[in-house]
């Protein structure tokens, strides 16, 4: 992991890091040697600052979903601008394995998959830019197949071209096309534009900011963009106007977690105009029908297939084919009570948990009842040292956070601070002291646990108990 | 669960290699009123039953459950070798791990792990026995939603103990460590080394342990209060969680009410029927005569021992009708057509007459024909 890339010095204006050349050379502050003479990486993370980096950033993250009560809009129109010029045909280092858009569209395919099971009612579509023109690759929907075959196919066409024949990237001409078409979607949705480029300049037939900016802001629409080579300023003022974020890429990681922090759905906007409105949107809650013989049935793009299971709308008593949908025949809106109940966990995040260290027990202090002392602590056999914290734990169960303070509250895993003093050397075991508290239950949760339950369960079994 | 069609080779040893590592976890719902109110019943039907000359039809009642759940743990055990099982008890507000106790599992998870069927029937007996004890001494005062389980809470627990054995195993399962190097904890390698070295070890080569095929966790939940109604978010975050983890969740409702038209107990439970079609579940309410005696234990072997790549080609009981239909937040009427908020997603059966949303007090925009606009 590695450090934040600017921090802010004392007179409050952003530094970069490869700025700050201050405190000594670079090169005898980060390489040392031990007493062998071995080189000793002094500023290494352990694995507990690298968990605590982690949860930093993603809490630092203005859209992560920790912990903050904010409206949010929770249906929403993205149109993904992919950048397929001449500047995304190389290859990247940073980026293995691959040109970058055989990188950017990997990670689309499990985007896709993301952003609609955190927002099963939203639409998405993809734009690309080649050329120095903009083309819909895939129309807003929500059918998450299509979209996927149209990355395929983009991806297949790039494979062949050379990047001579891919040309310039304009951003002008991407964000009209977007805009274009998220200027008819109705007004109750949130309308946001993301821009994955690695191009360093823009091919335009006119001024964004004059032009182009305007028209974003009274429709409303959000502009982020990531890059992957360096940050463009306009991208950054585009951001900034719209209220938008903007990344740079750090590495594929970090590229993995910026697109899966926009799945999350924003914070709504407010803005002197549009007060903080809700609207009453009409929906069908269809019923699932099977019938022995297949009939014909609404599918996406007008299509109509045969198949035996279908939902009947309950305006028109039409059968569509997947969920959810605006109905083929009369346009209600169709969805599933779960797939609000998807979008609830927006609303109602989890608590942040604080650490909490474990209290620093001595050896004397753990009893060693009917243990053989081949288990004192110095001993470096890792079975001994299993045995050692083995026996704080008892056959009692663990009702609540009193019974016992030693081991997660939800995967009953044992915290033990006292094997990270015996077998420091090795800095993987460290993490495992780690211990995480509920602020609205008091119960201890082991790092997994947290990271399992912030991310995927979006429940705190302590509090559920209540 | 359907699979296409194989030839009956590659069908079978899918099913071989999928079995080896099942990983099931029970949750038993021992709540004290629920199983007071059975027990009233049953009394009352018996005493007309006997004075008749016929045996019990009555509901079941704790005792007769408890030995049944042990019969289907043995089972579960003994069907293979590489199997493990964790049972959670759940009783009103309160819900722990009753097998295995956290020094069981922490030798488990570090050295060899030999189930013993003993072991299991006393450790669940004696764990419902102390939950039971500390849920009835506890000196808060009844809330009329006591006849309701914390089922979300134990579901939770399952989980966060299965993504526990998921991550040890490196088969999937989120943990706060992402780089592969790290996952090498030398304190559960125990379960890797258990799961690896069980089975023919002729297919060993062949199988990767941790692939997620290889894997068939699940989750039964025998449920015997009613639904809460608060709990139903809950509910459905764990359901969500469990499709994502590829958990199969079963659910077994054990209804006390013996007449259909009898609205004060429910003969089904709407959360466990919604959850179980999401993941793929077999779902089973035995009411009435299927559940005393030796007849609920047949009903558990039958529909629940199954490990999951099997049961395609089983004959499983089949959830039909699932109410999907949602419930106006006002009302509480189930509509098919409503309005919903688009803030904080609540759900009307009729446009609100005020001008502020009931549940999130924003204001409703006024309909505004000329309000579309585009570039």
């Amino acid at each position: 992991m590695s450090a934040p890339a600017s921090t802010i010095n004392e007179t409050g204006a952003t530094t970069h890091t490869w700025e700050d050349t201050g405190g000594g050379n670079l090169w005898e502050t980060t390489v040392q040697e031990d007493a062998e003479g071995r080189i000793v990486v002094a500023h290494g993370d352990t694995l507990a600052q690298t968990i605590r980096k982690r949860r930093k950033r993603l809490e630092q993250n203005d859209h992560s979903q920790r912990n903050r009560r904010v409206v949010r809009d929770m249906i929403r129109y993205v149109y993904v601008l992919i950048d397929a010029s001449r500047w995304t045909r190389q290859k990247d280092p940073v980026l293995p394995p691959g040109t970058r858009l055989h990188c950017i569209l990997q990670i689309l395919q499990q985007f896709i998959r993301q952003y609609y099971d955190q927002n099963p009612l939203s639409h998405l579509g993809f734009i690309y830019v080649k050329n120095g023109e903009a083309e819909i690759l895939s129309p807003l929907s929500s059918n998450s197949k299509a979209h996927s075959l149209a990355l395929q196919s983009l991806a297949q066409v790039a494979s062949t071209q050379t990047p001579h024949q891919a040309g310039e990237f304009s951003l002008q001409n991407g964000l009209e096309v977007a805009g274009r078409s998220l200027g008819h979607q109705p007004r109750h949705g949130s309308r946001e534009v993301v821009v994955l480029t690695a191009a360093l300049s823009t091919c335009d037939p006119g001024y964004i900011l004059t032009d182009t900016l305007p028209k974003l802001k009274q429709a409303h629409i959000r502009v982020s963009s990531f890059a992957l080579s360096a940050e463009l300023h306009i991208c950054r003022k585009l951001a900034e106007e719209t209220g938008g974020t903007m990344g740079v890429c750090l590495d594929k990681a970090h590229f993995r977690e910026w697109m899966q922090g926009q799945s999350v759905p924003p914070p709504t906007l407010k803005d002197q105009v549009r007060e903080l409105s809700c609207e009453m949107i009409r929906m069908g809650f269809p019923v699932r029908v099977s019938s022995e013989m297949a009939e014909s049935v609404h599918a996406t793009r007008e299509k109509t297939i045969l198949a035996r299971t279908a939902y009947i709308c309950p305006q028109c008593q039409s059968k569509n084919a997947e969920l959810p949908v605006d109905c083929a025949v009369c346009g209600l809106k169709l969805v599933l009570a779960s797939h609000l109940a998807r979008s609830f966990h927006h609303l109602f995040p989890v608590a942040t948990f604080i650490e909490s260290p474990l209290p620093s027990t001595t050896n004397d202090d753990v009893p060693m009842t009917g243990i053989p002392s081949a288990s004192v602590a110095v001993s470096s056999s890792s079975v001994a040292l299993k045995m050692d914290y083995l026996s704080q734990l008892d056959g009692k169960l663990l009702i609540s956070a009193k019974d016992d303070e030693r081991c997660c509250f939800a995967c009953l895993r044992p915290f033990h601070a006292t094997a990270a003093e015996i077998i420091s050397p090795t800095l993987q075991q460290d993490g495992e002291a780690l211990r995480m508290q509920c602020p609205d239950c008091q119960n201890y949760f082991c790092i997994d646990c947290d990271a399992f339950l912030h991310e995927t369960l979006h429940n705190c079994p302590g509090c559920l108990r209540k | 669960m359907s699979n296409p069609l194989k030839s009956k080779r590659t069908k079978n040893s899918t099913i071989q290699k999928a079995n080896r590592n099942s990983l099931a976890v029970i949750v038993l719902d021992a709540s004290p009123l629920a199983w007071g109110e059975h027990d009233v019943k049953r009394k009352a039907l018996d005493r007309a039953r006997q004075a008749a000359g016929k045996s019990s039809m009555g509901p079941a009642i704790l005792e007769e459950v408890l030995q049944s759940v042990v019969a289907l743990c043995n089972c579960v055990v003994s069907l293979e070798r590489s199997s493990a099982l964790i049972i959670l008890a759940v009783a009103n507000n309160e819900c722990a791990t009753v097998f295995p106790r956290k020094d069981q599992l922490a030798q488990w998870m570090v050295g060899s792990y030999t189930p013993n069927t003993q072991h299991i029937s006393e450790l669940l007996i004696t764990g419902v026995a102390e939950l039971l004890t500390r849920v009835v001494t506890n000196d808060k005062p009844l809330d009329p939603d006591s006849r309701q389980a914390a089922m979300a809470a134990a579901f939770s627990s399952a989980l966060c103990l299965l993504n526990r054995m998921m991550v040890v195993a490196r088969a999937g399962g989120i943990s706060a460590l992402q780089q592969p190097h790290y996952l090498e904890r030398a304190e559960d390698e125990g379960v890797v080394a258990m799961m690896e070295t069980s089975g023919n070890r002729n297919n060993n080569s062949s199988l990767n342990a941790n692939s997620k095929s290889a894997w068939s966790p699940r989750i039964l939940l025998i449920q015997a209060s009613e639904d809460r109604a608060r709990d139903y978010n809950a509910f459905m975050n764990c359901a969500f969680a469990a499709k994502k983890e590829n958990i199969t969740v079963d659910g077994c409702f054990l209804t006390a009410s013996t007449n259909p038209k009898d609205a004060t107990t429910s003969s089904s439970s709407r959360f466990l029927e919604q959850v179980c079609d999401l993941t793929g579940g077999v779902y089973s309410a035995p009411s009435g005569m299927a559940q005393v005696g030796g007849a609920l234990t047949q009903v558990l072997l039958s529909v629940f021992l199954a490990p999951v790549p099997c049961r395609a080609i089983l004959n499983l009981p089949a959830l039909n009708k699932v109410d999907f239909r949602a419930r106006c937040f006002e009302t509480g009427a189930t509509v098919d057509q409503a309005y919903v908020c688009n803030l904080c997603l609540s759900i009307f059966r009729n446009r609100p007459s005020g001008s502020y949303c009931p549940t999130c007090q924003a204001k409703i925009a006024a309909a505004d024909p000329s309000r579309r606009k585009s570039i």
